[in-house]
This record gives C-alpha cells, sequence and structure tokens, in this order.
C-alpha cells in the first residue's frame, strides 16, 4: 500500500514543473532575493520528504539488493515503468542543469540554503534514475533465465514483457 | 468477463483409474453445476514435479472419447462459458493454495475439423492464464502448433537445478510430442 501510494504519488510534492521554475530562477536572478530564500526554504523541507518516501520505497522493492514484489506492488510498479521514460529524460535532464548550476562560477557566491536545495534536489533526481534502473533491472530477472537450447523446439518462453504486452489490464490476477 | 465462478467439489483422488502414462501419479476429481443445473467434471492429471494437466468437460459426456473436441453449444451468444473456464481455474487454485510448488498444463483441444495448431480453446485459455497468473509466481510457457501451455513454479525454478529443462523432458515423455492428441 505504502509502495502503491508512493509511486502515484510521484510529482505531486515535487514535481518537475516546480524544480524546473526554482532551478530557472536560481541560474537566472541577478541577485537572489529574500523571496527565492524563503521558496529555497520550503522547497528543501518538501524534497527531503520526498526523498525520505522514495528510500522508503527503494528498501521496500529492493531490499538487500532483492527484487521484492508483490501481488500489491506489481501492477502500480508495473504501470509506473511502462510510463517512466518522460520521468527518466526529465530526471536525467533537471540532474544535468543541477550539474551545471554546481560547476558554475555563481554557485559559491549563492546562499548556503540555496545550495543545499540543488545538492538535494540532484540527489533526489538521481534517486529517480536509480529507481527506473532497478526496475527495469528487477522486471527483467522475472523472466526465467532457461537457455532456449534447453528447450525443445517450438516452445516460446514469455517473458515478462510479453505477459504484460498480452495481458488485459482489467484483470486482476488471482494470486 | 472471467471474474465470477461456479462453486467447485473436490471428489478426491480417482482411485479406479490407471494410466499408462509415463510420470503419471494420480488423478484428481472435481465437479460443479452451472446455473442450469448441467454438471461438469474437471480433471487434473498429477504427475511428477507437482506437475498438474487440467480438462474438463460436461459429466454426461465423460465416456465419450471426443468429449473434448465438441462444443456443448449451452451458452450460445453469451459470455457464460466464460464463468465456466473460469472455474477450472479454481480447481487450479485449490492445489496451489496448498502448495506453491504447484505447476500446471493444459492443451486447447481442436474442434472436429480444427487444426490442432493455435486453436480457438488455446487462444482463450492462454490469454486468461496470462491475466490471471502473474509472472512473479509463474514461468508461462506455449507451444502454439500443438496448442500446448505450461505455467511453471517459480519456486521449484529457483529450487530444483535446470526444473524447466527436467519438466520438459518429462512432457516429451508423457506425450511423446509433437504427435499429441490430448486435451482440455
Amino acid at each position: 500500500m505504502q509502495t502503491t501510494q508512493t509511486i502515484s504519488n510521484f510529482g505531486n510534492d515535487v514535481s518537475f514543473a516546480n524544480l524546473s521554475d526554482f532551478l530557472n530562477s536560481v541560474l537566472n536572478e541577478k541577485k537572489l532575493s529574500f523571496k527565492l530564500r524563503f521558496s529555497a526554504y520550503k522547497f528543501n523541507r518538501k524534497i527531503k520528504k520526498a526523498c525520505k518516501e522514495l528510500e522508503k520505497m527503494h528498501k521496500v522493492i529492493f531490499n538487500g539488493g532483492e527484487f521484492k514484489i508483490t501481488s500489491n506492488s506489481y501492477q502500480p510498479l508495473r504501470h509506473f515503468f511502462d510510463n517512466s521514460i518522460d520521468t527518466l529524460n526529465n530526471s536525467r535532464n533537471m540532474s544535468m542543469y543541477c550539474q551545471k548550476i554546481i560547476e558554475s562560477e555563481k554557485f559559491s557566491s549563492l546562499p548556503k540554503i540555496v545550495k543545499s536545495s540543488i545538492h538535494l534536489s540532484d540527489r533526489y533526481l538521481n534517486l529517480w534514475i536509480d529507481f527506473i534502473y532497478k526496475t527495469k533491472e528487477g522486471l527483467k530477472s522475472l523472466t526465467s533465465e532457461v537457455k532456449p537450447s534447453e528447450l525443445p523446439k517450438g516452445v516460446r518462453l514469455l517473458t515478462e514483457d510479453d505477459l504484460w504486452k498480452e495481458r488485459n489490464k482489467a484483470y486482476q490476477f488471482v494470486i | 468477463m472471467f471474474d465470477s465462478f461456479y462453486k467447485i467439489n473436490y471428489l478426491g483422488p480417482n482411485t479406479s483409474r490407471a494410466s499408462n502414462k509415463k510420470h503419471f501419479k494420480r488423478e484428481h476429481l472435481f465437479n460443479f453445476r452451472d446455473s442450469n443445473q448441467v454438471l461438469y467434471t474437471i480433471s487434473l492429471e498429477e504427475f511428477e514435479y507437482k506437475t498438474f494437466e487440467v480438462s474438463f468437460c460436461l459429466h454426461k459426456d465423460i465416456n465419450r472419447k471426443d468429449r473434448f473436441n465438441t462444443l456443448s453449444g449451452l451458452y450460445k451468444g453469451t459470455t457464460k462459458a466464460t464463468k465456466v473456464i473460469r472455474t477450472c481455474v479454481e480447481a487450479m487454485l485449490f492445489f496451489y493454495k496448498k502448495d506453491k510448488n504447484c505447476s500446471f498444463m493444459f492443451i486447447g483441444a481442436s474442434l472436429t475439423n480444427e487444426p490442432e495448431e493455435n486453436t480457438k480453446r488455446f487462444r482463450i485459455y492462454s490469454l486468461l492464464m496470462k491475466n490471471l497468473f502473474p509472472p512473479y509466481a509463474f514461468s508461462h510457457y506455449e507451444r502454439k502448433d500443438l496448442s500446448f501451455y505450461l505455467l511453471l513454479s517459480k519456486n521449484q525454478e529457483q529450487s530444483i537445478p535446470s526444473f524447466p529443462k527436467k519438466v520438459w523432458q518429462m512432457i516429451n515423455e508423457i506425450y511423446v510430442l509433437p504427435s499429441v492428441k490430448k486435451i482440455l
């Protein structure tokens, strides 16, 4: 349940639009206003909470490096993964943006709270990139590793991806 | 469409049934009545590696040789047949709930004059398996040319080395593939 909520809540607490607006303000404003510092403070609180939730979800699904999938988490995770290309691209772009700010001359002169926002944003984005990558690997591991040479001629092993594409998403699994 | 099912009764192992099939252990029988009180029989033939072959037919046809190759015609123009098919899944779950190491297989029997390849029944049943049995619990295998489907227990796959290879060898010996003539 926790996993399902966290996956479906992604983007509600810290959306890419918010993150992008904030990073743009940092990059473009000549003098950082009080308003921006205050929004950095509020932003940091939100993003810390979001990181914590994401780390918790990581722990549930990839506990000890093992991919732990249950009847409750499989479908929301698979739906999330189906739509994760945009998330992955956005996360990569934004992370590059953060790096650009960190490497810029301006970064050292930024207030501490804003610096912390940039680092937190980068960490949050990398957590998502890592999560999507691990999910991809985890879903792949659901397909049996049997060698085609071990199967009789004409037998087709259906991969996890085949099964997901061929099924009617309206049905619920019986186990 | 495949949400509802009829209540099944487990009749126990069929002690009078002997089989010349290799690796055969016993046959388990279930029955159920549909909404028109028509009686059906579900058979789960148990083989080694806790592998069950599922088949069902109208109880009145149980001694007919072509019992799997005909259509009852009872549900023409309705979707009621889906409830009957879904009921067979309940028989599979009866064993799965007791032992997570169970595997299942079936052949989608051809209708009279229908080729054995990718039969109408196979298309329906295999779709049902993909929709109801998740990839984290079972590996799914199909052999369309024989309309054969296998659900292999992930538990067993992880604990027995070369499990898929062993089961497929067993299946080859049971049916003497590719000349399969049996059914669901």
